[in-house]
């Protein structure tokens, strides 16, 4: 695979060179190459392979030597990777060790990637929430930010598009702030759920309790059996990979299915350094790769470039495109890249118990929860802080083990395992505001590995966050009290930015060149070849789960280059 | 972990008096073979460990704690994942219940009859709510041991089947027909 130097320059040339593989890398790989034209995705890392490289996915629980702990060396050595839910035995593998990548925390932020072919697309947690206008709204009537270049209508024909590929689990809800998309079958809402909604019902006006959609295909279609994908088997083993292709990631949907077309060349251990600018030309003619193996700097031309990096990479590789047209990142005349950027506020919980329903439980296993749109500032401004929050809701029975006594009498106990009240339980997603001084930098001397400096991260809660966590909090505790639920337990975890993983901004959509970077079919303003449309590109976060949306958006940018011949 | 003179001493008798006074009731072998990163671990403390594993969950018509070998995986776990002064602490406890219990019998615990240990675990069981630092070991020994063992595949498998591959899902069914119910 290896290409060096001196291999003619016609053989490393391409229509569209597509940087990262990940959730919106591997969409722009389908699109490009569906539309006929010769694509080049590169990849940090190494590949992953549907199925072949899934070392852990048949694994049975002891298999695992510490059955899934992770040893205290390598907590201890990766204190930041280390806090994310799904570092463990399983699934650590896919996971980027904070000592193999280091950045720069000028503020703590736990910076969680995968740096493989599939990218985070591997363990996403697959949670599927369109937008809708009360979302696209928000920057220009609550001003902040800048306002979005596109409304709901712009993107829902987009969101069917890569819906229906896709595989999304929900129902029609009918609900104006969480439009309803192409959906498969829901699984069903648990005895409790539905109890908890009734109640929400019968006490607010706009809290409606929903299945959680997500990207797993209980029902799948010809399309996605075509993909060589199957049924959801429920296993709920989703970050080990799925050897039945159950639920949505790059490797098992989109990029084979570019790779069958015969137009995408993939190149792992491809490092991005930056993206070339012909001054003469006026734009992009191409990137930068460093070979991460041989450390060799490899240039490969095209016509179009999708920048697909993960937000906080693709922010990087713009500001280390450095030319004398640009001198302080590709596109970047009004100094505003890499600034901007937000997340999503993951710090609140609550649990309680419910003593009710004791005649019923669940049986098999769920992969995902229920899920409570925003309710707050929908319609208006009704708090004192700006926008509001989306919450998880879930509930099960717990079970009891009891363990007193020894020998006989404790095996005995052991094998008996009694069902306990049900638990219920909620996590908060809040929307923050994307602020100027919420950015990153490139490090003016330290680099990694391959030369390329090292990310300065600067990112933080304020005081809208807080007053949201509160907010949060309160409500939830009311509607569990409303609920009759026991033992309300509330906590705010006080996490970092960006252990959401929910990283967004630094290169924004916008109307305006002057305050945005992107325009509304997410090409640079300045460079129009060059187009950005990961969660670097998000002009505000809303309370959704981003991925749906960077695909829905990726593919009507590519849609868009394709259609204007490359610009 | 920095062993004094006198420790060692007392380990080497431990180990020399354990391989020749091994009854028969006991079928461990000298070592458990155990091999170990960063703790240092005795002969002796490994078969105290074992004689307690075996008394608090014994082979009986089913597989018992050392038949799936969770005292090796305890010891796996506090090995790779536990902060040193919880290693530690846990050493002391298991030090400190065997010499409790050598000073109540005049033997070594891993050497005593099963009626013995047992007899002697079972005061421990009974004060489960003391901080009495032999009690808090035992809770704690306990607590390891039932988590290695219901992790086991012999448990995953035979006792409390665990299901990788559901392939449903129904969010609300009557407890009579849970799996759990069922045996």
């Amino acid at each position: 695979m290896a290409e060096n130097s001196n291999t003619n320059k016609a053989k490393r040339s391409f229509d569209a060179i597509v940087i990262g593989s990940g959730m919106s890398g591997g969409w722009a790989a389908k699109e490009f190459t569906e539309n006929g034209w010769n694509t080049l995705v590169l990849e940090r890392g190494r590949d992953v392979q549907h199925l072949k490289d899934y070392p852990t996915t048949n694994k049975m629980p002891w298999e695992f030597e510490h059955r899934g702990q992770m040893p205290l060396e390598i907590t201890q050595a990766n204190p930041v990777i280390s806090r994310c839910y799904a570092f463990k035995e399983d699934a650590a593998h896919f996971f980027v060790k904070d000592q193999d990548h280091p950045y720069q925390q000028e503020q703590p932020f736990d910076w969680i990637r995968g740096y493989q072919v599939g990218g985070k697309s591997i363990m996403w947690a697959r949670q599927t929430q369109r937008w809708s206008d009360f979302d696209f709204d928000g920057p220009a009537r609550d001003g902040f930010a800048v306002d979005w270049p596109i409304r709901y209508k712009d993107l829902a024909p987009w969101y069917s598009h890569v819906e229906k590929f896709v595989g999304i689990s929900g129902n029609k809800d009918g609900l104006g702030i969480l439009p309803d998309g192409e959906f498969l079958p829901a699984l069903e809402l648990t005895c409790v759920d539905h109890y908890f909604k009734e109640v929400l019902q019968k006490n607010y006006q706009n809290r409606h309790l929903i299945y959680g959609r997500c990207a797993h295909l209980t029902e799948p279609t010809a399309l996605h059996l075509e993909q060589g994908r199957g049924q959801c088997q429920k296993r709920n083993l989703c970050q080990r990979g799925c050897p039945f292709g159950g639920y949505f990631n790059s490797n098992s949907s989109t990029l084979p299915w570019a790779a069958k077309t015969g137009k995408m060349t993939l190149r792992p251990f491809s490092v991005v350094h930056s993206i070339i600018y012909d001054d003469h030309k006026g734009k992009a003619t191409g990137v930068r790769v460093i070979d991460s193996h041989t450390k060799e700097m490899v240039e490969y031309y095209a016509k179009v470039i999708f920048v697909n990096a993960g937000a906080l990479n693709t922010n990087l590789i713009l500001l280390n495109s450095t030319s004398s047209r640009f001198p302080n990142g590709l596109g970047n005349d009004n100094g505003l890249l890499g600034k901007f950027l937000a997340f999503h506020n993951y710090r609140a919980r609550i649990n309680a118990i419910h003593e009710g329903h004791l005649e019923s439980t669940t049986d098999g296993r769920s992969h995902t929860s229920a899920y409570l749109p925003r309710f707050r500032n929908v319609e208006k401004q009704e708090t004192d802080f700006l926008r509001g929050y989306a919450a998880g809701f879930s509930s099960y029975r717990s079970l009891n083990r009891k363990t007193q006594g020894l020998g006989m009498e404790l095996k005995k106990h052991l094998a008996e395992k009694e069902l306990g009240p049900w638990r219920v339980g909620s996590h908060m997603m809040g929307e923050t505001i994307p602020k100027a001084s919420n950015q990153v930098s490139l490090h003016s001397s330290l680099k990694d590995e391959w030369g390329i400096p090292q990310l300065n991260i600067r990112v933080s809660y304020d005081d809208n966050d807080e007053k949201m966590v509160k907010d949060y909090l309160e409500e939830m505790t009311e509607m569990f009290q409303k609920a009759g639920f026991t033992n309300i337990q509330t906590s705010d975890s006080k996490q970092a930015p960006g252990l959401d993983i929910h990283e967004m901004g630094g290169v924004r959509m916008g109307k305006d060149p002057q305050t945005s970077l992107l325009n509304e079919f997410n090409q640079l303003h300045n460079c129009k070849n060059v187009y950005v449309t990961d969660g670097a590109c998000m002009t505000s976060t809303s309370t959704q789960n981003p991925s749906l949306t960077y695909m829905a958006l990726t593919a009507r940018a590519v849609n868009h280059a394709t259609r204007n011949g490359g610009i | 972990m920095p062993i004094s003179r006198r420790q060692l001493l007392k380990q080497i008798l431990f180990v020399s008096a354990g391989s020749t006074m091994i009854p028969s009731c006991l079928l461990l072998p000298q070592s458990r073979g155990i091999k170990l990163k960063h703790m240092l671990v005795t002969t002796d403390q490994e078969m105290v460990l074992a004689a307690f594993a075996d008394t608090l969950i014994p082979k009986t018509e089913t597989e018992g704690a050392l038949d799936v070998q969770a005292d090796l995986f305890v010891w796996k776990i506090l090995d790779d994942c536990t902060p040193k002064e919880e290693q530690e602490k846990f050493l002391k406890g298991l030090n400190a219940f065997s010499a409790a219990f050598q000073k109540q019998y005049q033997h070594f615990f891993s050497n005593a009859a099963v009626s013995e240990r047992f007899t002697f675990m079972e005061q421990l069981d009974m004060k489960k709510d003391s901080e009495d630092p032999l009690v808090v070991f035992y809770n704690k020994a306990k607590q390891r041991l039932i988590q290695a063992y219901t992790g086991s595949a012999f448990f995953m498998t035979n006792i409390q089947v665990y299901e990788q591959i559901p392939s449903r899902f129904h969010g609300c069914v009557s407890v009579i027909n849970h799996p759990s119910k069922k045996s």
